[in-house]
């Protein structure tokens, strides 16, 4: 059993006109190897017969994303992008609160797979409390956590994690934020701090997520999700991110992702390598 | 690393005694009175929750964690169970809170002078109370040394910095927002037409329950649970409404469709994260149970449905209006406001009339949306005055058991009326207080998913 290149240029073409996601720049051997799992699994005895699955069972499309898009994420994913929100974006974020009396911060982690990105940051921000002797009651902070996959999301509540997920978590978080019994559990003055809720990123309906039930976001991050969509989809996805940005609030992507062409004159760069954006903050421009 | 802290939540009703040095225990009170036992020598400690004074012999025998007369007794028993000695044992006792302007049902003040009464009989001492008020309190007895900490519900919200400047937000933006956002899931809207139009038709419902794969995941989990006890696992729906009945699984789809909006923090009313998804359900357990009562069985789905939704407005000024909590509390404390009152003063709208608004955009029927804009003031209903009544009395009686109280639930006063209207007096309420711990029981499994 083998897939061709040109079984597999029909099956990614079927995929994207059924769903949307758009695998064709992906590696071919790393898509070919997971796509072979799935007829593995489902038995059937080639590629074509799995297209023909595909048509009587939809749901397998699901299935089949999920092995596409695998998740790997760990805590702090990539430093380098913490460091700046610590230094920068929190910093300007809370500045900017204390300027409107607004003591409320609204974070929104898309894409969020097992939730590592989402605790990391509410951990950021506690610490960040802490450091200025700031009491986190004080604040309402809201950290929404979105993904369409209903399994990940589950096992994101539970916030339990193997040790290779906590590779990059300093000493100084894993003694406060995280239990020990066998394996690392989130803490629950952590946990309280994220709510997780499936929501499909590419809806025309719902900008934003539904548990938010605004869409006022001082930060967002989307990190490697962006990569799977087709052009056209990117668009939406990206217009449904601006939209639920605050004026002046960040954006944050993934290492190989970038704003669109369009979108470049609302949000600005704030870092090229941790692609951190800004959108402009046009209630400030007409102040001075 | 943290050292392995183990937490144990007593519901209403419940008791619990160990000696397991890592535990903490921990139970929310409102009007319902906390005791805690401690040996400091053999370190064993427990907590009761006591929702009424007394009660009659047989009622006491099947439950005796609900009052004070059986409840201490037992308390002790347990305790010298597990190696503590009855001289060295003293008590702590907490809650007992009173609703806001209430000189009627005054259950908080029974229930203490009894739990008083009875550990005088048994010659333990109190050492500490913290007892009475109009708030709701969270208790913890920590074994390892005794402690107990007590946390008054809102507290943080009077301390909360006033701001010096506030800005208006009005309820059209407020709608306007949330338009792009449609917070309810559409099952939700979908199941409540489909109830509206025929309540009978399972079909229909069916379908909306098959439409998402993980919700019908969820419900066969919830009918699998150690709740409803069956032998044989249930793998499909059909199943599931053959052998549960209908009415049951709809309840089921409206609570675990709502799950996500209503499970998380909500700080402006000060409850921590799931509670305002217990106090919905407990809410509309409580109705469900009072209308089955006043021999509205056929259409209790409704009360229950009402009662769930009742507070959806407060998930938006959580939101929309957070820093106007504080100015908010201020004036309920310092102006002795109710906490509606002070949220029309301050916001020019209550969270009822926000929720009320959000049920017409999204064309609910009208019995709901009354339901939700009038749940405090039940006098001003007019398509189904009962209905608001129930929903009104429920919420009264969850924040009263400490079930997502909030900052509000106990200042906000029980309308008159709707006793009269439901023809309820002390008594009647302590009856439908003493059967709710049971109810509540169908609570676990949906958290559980």
């Amino acid at each position: 059993m083998e897939i061709t290149d040109k079984d597999l240029e029909i099956l990614l073409r079927k995929v994207m006109e059924q769903t949307s996601y758009d695998f064709s720049q992906y590696r071919h051997g790393t898509i070919k190897r997971r796509i072979f799992k799935r007829l593995l699994a489902t038995g059937v005895s080639d590629c074509k017969a799995y297209m023909h699955l595909l048509d009587q069972h939809p749901e397998e499309y699901q299935r089949l994303i999920r092995e596409l898009t695998i998740k790997v994420s760990c805590f702090f994913r990539n430093p380098y992008v913490f460091e700046l929100l610590n230094r920068i974006v929190l910093p300007e974020i809370f500045r900017k609160k204390e300027r409107q009396h607004e003591p409320v911060i609204r974070v929104w982690s898309a894409g969020c797979a097992y939730g590592e990105e989402a605790y990391s940051i509410a951990m950021l921000l506690v610490e960040y409390l802490k450091g200025k002797k700031k009491d986190l009651s004080d604040y309402s902070i809201s950290i929404f956590a979105t993904d369409i996959d209903e399994d990940a999301l589950t096992k994101a509540k539970l916030a339990v994690y193997e040790e290779d997920a906590l590779l990059e978590v300093k000493k100084r978080f894993l003694d406060r934020y995280f239990v020990y019994n066998g394996r690392y559990s989130v803490n629950n003055e952590i946990k309280d701090l994220v709510c997780f809720c499936r929501h499909d990123l590419t809806s025309s309906r719902q900008i934003a997520p539904p548990v938010g039930i605004v869409h006022n976001y001082d930060l967002i991050l989307c990190r490697n999700t962006l990569i799977y969509f087709s052009f056209s989809l990117q668009r939406r996805v990206m217009l449904n991110l601006l939209r639920s940005l605050n004026p002046g609030g960040f954006l944050v992507l993934g290492e190989a992702e970038s704003v669109l062409k369009e979108f470049e004159p609302f949000l600005a760069l704030k870092d090229q390598r941790a692609r951190i954006y800004q959108k402009s903050d046009e209630r400030n421009e007409s102040k001075h | 690393m943290n050292f392995y802290e183990k937490s144990f939540l007593i519901s209403p009703a419940e008791l619990y005694v160990t000696s397991d040095q890592n535990a903490v225990i921990e139970t929310y009170l409102g009007s319902c009175v906390g005791v805690t036992l401690y040996d400091p020598v053999t370190r064993v400690g427990g907590l009761a929750h006591i929702i009424m004074p007394d009660g009659d012999e047989r009622r006491k025998e099947v439950s005796p964690g609900k009052y004070a007369t059986s409840a201490v007794p037992l308390l002790i028993e347990k305790a010298l169970e597990l190696g503590a000695s009855k001289e060295r044992l003293s008590a702590k006792i907490v809650g007992g809170a009173s609703i806001y302007r209430d000189f009627n049902l005054n259950i908080g003040y029974r229930n203490a002078q009894k739990v008083r009464e009875v550990l005088a009989q048994e010659g333990i001492p109190i050492i500490g109370e913290d007892v009475g008020g109009n708030f709701g309190r969270v208790l913890q007895l920590k074994i390892k040394d005794g402690q107990v900490n007590i946390r008054e519900i809102g507290q943080r919200l009077r301390k909360t910095p006033l701001p010096s400047v506030v800005s208006e937000i009005g309820l059209k933006d407020i709608l306007r927002e949330i338009d792009q956002i449609q917070p309810l899931p559409e099952t939700v809207r979908q199941t409540l037409f489909a109830i509206e139009s025929d309540p009978a038709d399972s079909r229909e419902l069916k379908r909306i329950i098959c439409q998402d794969q993980a919700l019908t995941a969820n419900i066969l989990k919830v009918c699998n649970s150690a709740y409803y006890g069956f032998s044989r696992r249930i793998s499909s729906l059909t199943h599931a409404i053959s052998l549960l009945g209908f009415k049951t699984i709809k309840k089921m789809l409206l609570a675990l469709s709502l799950k996500d909006v209503l499970f998380q923090q909500v700080p402006s009313y000060s409850l921590r994260k799931g509670e305002m998804f217990r106090h919905a359900l407990a809410c509309g357990l409580t109705a469900e149970l009072m209308a089955k009562e006043k021999g509205h069985d056929l259409d209790s789905e409704k009360f229950f449905t009402a009662a769930l939704l009742h507070d959806i407005g407060k998930i938006v000024l959580d939101q929309v209006a957070f820093d106007k909590f504080g100015l908010i509390m201020d004036m309920v404390v310092k102006e002795n406001r109710s906490f509606l009152e002070a949220e029309k003063e301050i916001l020019g709208y209550t969270h009822a009339q926000v929720g009320g608004l959000i049920a017409q955009e999204w064309n609910f029927p009208p019995v709901l949306t009354e339901a939700i804009a009038f749940h405090h003031e039940p006098e001003k209903a007019q398509a189904a005055p009962e209905i608001v009544a129930i929903v009104h009395i429920s919420n009264v009686i969850c924040s009263m058991l400490g079930i997502g109280c909030g900052a509000d639930g106990l200042v906000n006063p029980v309308h008159p009326q709707a006793l009269s209207l439901l023809a309820l007096d002390r008594r009647s309420v302590d009856n439908i207080i003493e059967r709710l711990p049971e109810v509540m029981r169908q609570i676990e499994p949906l958290e559980a998913c």
